[in-house]
């Protein structure tokens, strides 16, 4: 019995040694989530307050091989600071937010190619466009 | 933390502990911890219940909420303080075991503080969860100046869960409207809240039932869970439902076994509350309905006793559920053959055995476990699972496995992503049931040194 009650108490302390591991080294940031925001910061400023706004990411560019598992998490995060907008897949939006990152792109192709009108372009890689053609 | 923040705990546990007081049954002994810790909980769970029947009414002005609340506050700790003052009831202060324990949970309180400062600071609006789900909905009511539609619109990605109720969300838009500012650290003291409520609670429940060993013991267990740690820094709302779950088992059980109204009551509350913090609360509830069918089948009293405290939250769950959420993703789009299909497949069942057994297996309660067993050998009166207590346990995980089955989602993944914290939800009840079924646990340790002499 003493036995048992000294196993647990032992697997307990080898959890709370591991979290005194973990408070020495720190946790890893959650996809950049602490700094999203900065990421995301100018865009509240430039879009209206409320309403639907569209989101493109790398996938969305021609020959583009990013996974979508990434790219529906970086949305999410954009969403968390853009509320209460709601953002959704795609350029049909009057207003839409392009998220590419690190990744070079064409700019005018995307404008002539998707309709749309550039307004500003932030620091990471982040756009906002405006839709010029129904 | 802004001080207006801090400030409207108070109201909240106010209103909690009043209830506590005034609910509690008549001549059975009480502890002033239980009551205060029970009381945060319930006062929080309360108070979002009130802050969003003040949002679904129109309410604009949050300085008239919040002094609505002040005066419900006041009237309800006046009339708890007349009932203590009438019957001349004194609240124990119960017994805090033996120094070296104490100390040893001081140590683990304090690792577990430094690890959550730590978490903070990287993660400031909590895990990829907490961010996209629980913190992504209060902003959503905290911004959206009274009109709610955007944060429960079928446009969001599903993977937001605008179907999940609101009980997390609603406390953090409150907090929020308390400071007059979207304050990150709100969110992250409201989860260190729950949390350590639920510890709390714990202790004080064991304390309550056995002695201060147990509590100790209990309180150390759950929060050196490796999960407990992840979810408190987390921001999710599994902590608030696990400490809700604990608190309808521990006030059924206790209700069914003496027949007590008021324990009904107050563990009602606590059930409606579990309800409107998760969907799986929402399960636990039919659940509670379940064994109370059984146990309570010829007492109506005792039954309605249970619905007067769920009502309000089963009412709020009822309304968002109508009028606000989509459909949950479980069943959206799904027909009775797709379900069939699912439950015919064999391997869902090995899959799901493997990945529960691993969840429970890596927490401490099978330990505890074993060693209660170990100990019904001998008395077989502590078998734990003729408890209501375990019966809302076994009977809830049955139908998390039911869920399993039927998923629409990939298995392998939805198991993944959630089987350990729904074993996490169940530990604190877990542990509970294990530690209830050993003597206390200063007693097992004199058995155990007095085993060990040599004869």
């Amino acid at each position: 019995m003493l036995l048992l009650a000294a196993w647990a108490l032992a697997a307990a302390g080898a959890n709370l040694l591991g979290m005194l591991r973990e408070w020495r080294e720190g946790p890893g940031d959650l996809m950049g989530g602490s700094t999203w925001g900065r990421r995301v910061q100018g865009l509240l400023a430039d879009l209206p307050p409320g309403g639907v706004i569209g989101y493109i990411s790398e996938k969305d560019l021609p020959g583009a091989a990013t996974d979508p598992g990434d790219s529906l998490e970086e949305m999410l995060l954009t969403q968390y600071y853009l509320a209460p907008r709601i953002l959704v897949p795609g350029a049909e939006r009057e207003w839409v937010i392009a998220n590419f990152g690190q990744t070079p792109v064409d700019l005018d192709d995307i404008e002539r190619r998707l309709g749309l009108r550039l307004v500003h372009s932030y620091e990471y890689g982040i756009y906002l466009f405006q839709r010029v053609a129904p | 933390m802004s001080l207006r923040a801090l400030a409207a705990f108070l109201p909240a546990w106010v209103i909690g502990t009043a209830l506590v007081v005034l609910l509690w049954p008549r001549g059975r002994e009480r502890s002033w911890l239980l009551a205060c810790v029970l009381g945060g909980g319930l006062g929080l769970g309360a108070t979002s219940l009130v802050f969003f029947a003040w949002g679904i009414l129109g309410g604009e002005d949050t300085r008239v909420y919040f002094g609505l609340e002040g005066v419900m506050a006041l009237g309800l700790a006046g009339a708890a303080g007349f009932r203590l003052h009438q019957q001349r009831i004194r609240l124990e202060p119960g017994s805090r075991g033996p120094w070296i324990v104490s100390l040893a949970v001081a140590l683990g309180l304090a690792v577990l503080l430094a690890v959550h400062y730590r978490y903070a600071l990287v993660w400031p609006q909590g895990s990829y969860d907490g961010v996209v789900i629980w913190n992504m909905r209060a902003r959503f009511l905290y911004l959206s100046e009274g009109d709610w539609g955007p944060a429960f619109s079928p446009l969001l990605n599903w993977k937001i869960h605008p179907d999940y109720p609101l009980l997390l969300p609603m406390t953090v838009a409150r907090l929020w409207s308390a400071a007059g500012s979207l304050n990150p650290p709100i969110s992250i003291y409201a989860a260190l809240v729950f949390g350590m409520g639920l510890m709390a609670l714990l202790y004080a429940v064991l304390t309550w039932r056995l002695s201060g060993g147990s509590g100790a013991l209990g309180l150390l267990l759950l929060a050196a869970a490796a999960q407990f740690k992840l979810s408190l820094a987390g921001q999710t709302a599994d902590l608030p439902l696990a400490f809700f779950f604990l608190a309808a088992c521990i006030l059924v059980d206790h209700g069914i076994k003496e027949e007590r109204g008021g324990f009904l009551a107050l563990g009602g509350l606590a059930a409606g509350l579990a309800a409107w913090t998760k969907n799986e609360g929402q399960l636990f509830v039919l659940v509670c309905l379940g064994v109370m069918a059984v146990a309570l089948r010829r007492k109506p009293r005792l039954v309605a006793a249970w619905f007067s405290g769920a009502l309000p939250a089963l009412a709020a769950v009822m309304f968002f559920k109508l009028h606000l959420a989509p459909v949950t993703d479980l069943f959206q789009g799904q027909s009775a053959a797709n379900y069939l299909e699912r439950l015919l497949d064999g391997e869902r069942y090995v899959l799901i055995a493997r990945e529960a057994g691993r969840a429970w297996l890596f927490s401490s309660a099978p330990l505890v476990l074993l060693a209660g067993l170990w100990l019904v050998a001998r008395e077989p009166e502590r078998w734990p699972v003729l408890t209501p207590a375990a019966a809302l346990w076994g009977l809830t995980w049955l139908g998390y496995i039911g869920i399993y089955l039927i998923t629409p989602h990939d298995l392998a993944w939805h198991l993944s992503t959630s089987v350990d914290r729904l074993a996490l939800q169940w530990l604190p009840v877990a542990l509970y049931l294990a530690l209830s079924s050993l003597p206390p646990a200063e007693q097992i340790v004199v058995r155990g040194l007095r085993s060990a002499e040599p004869r």
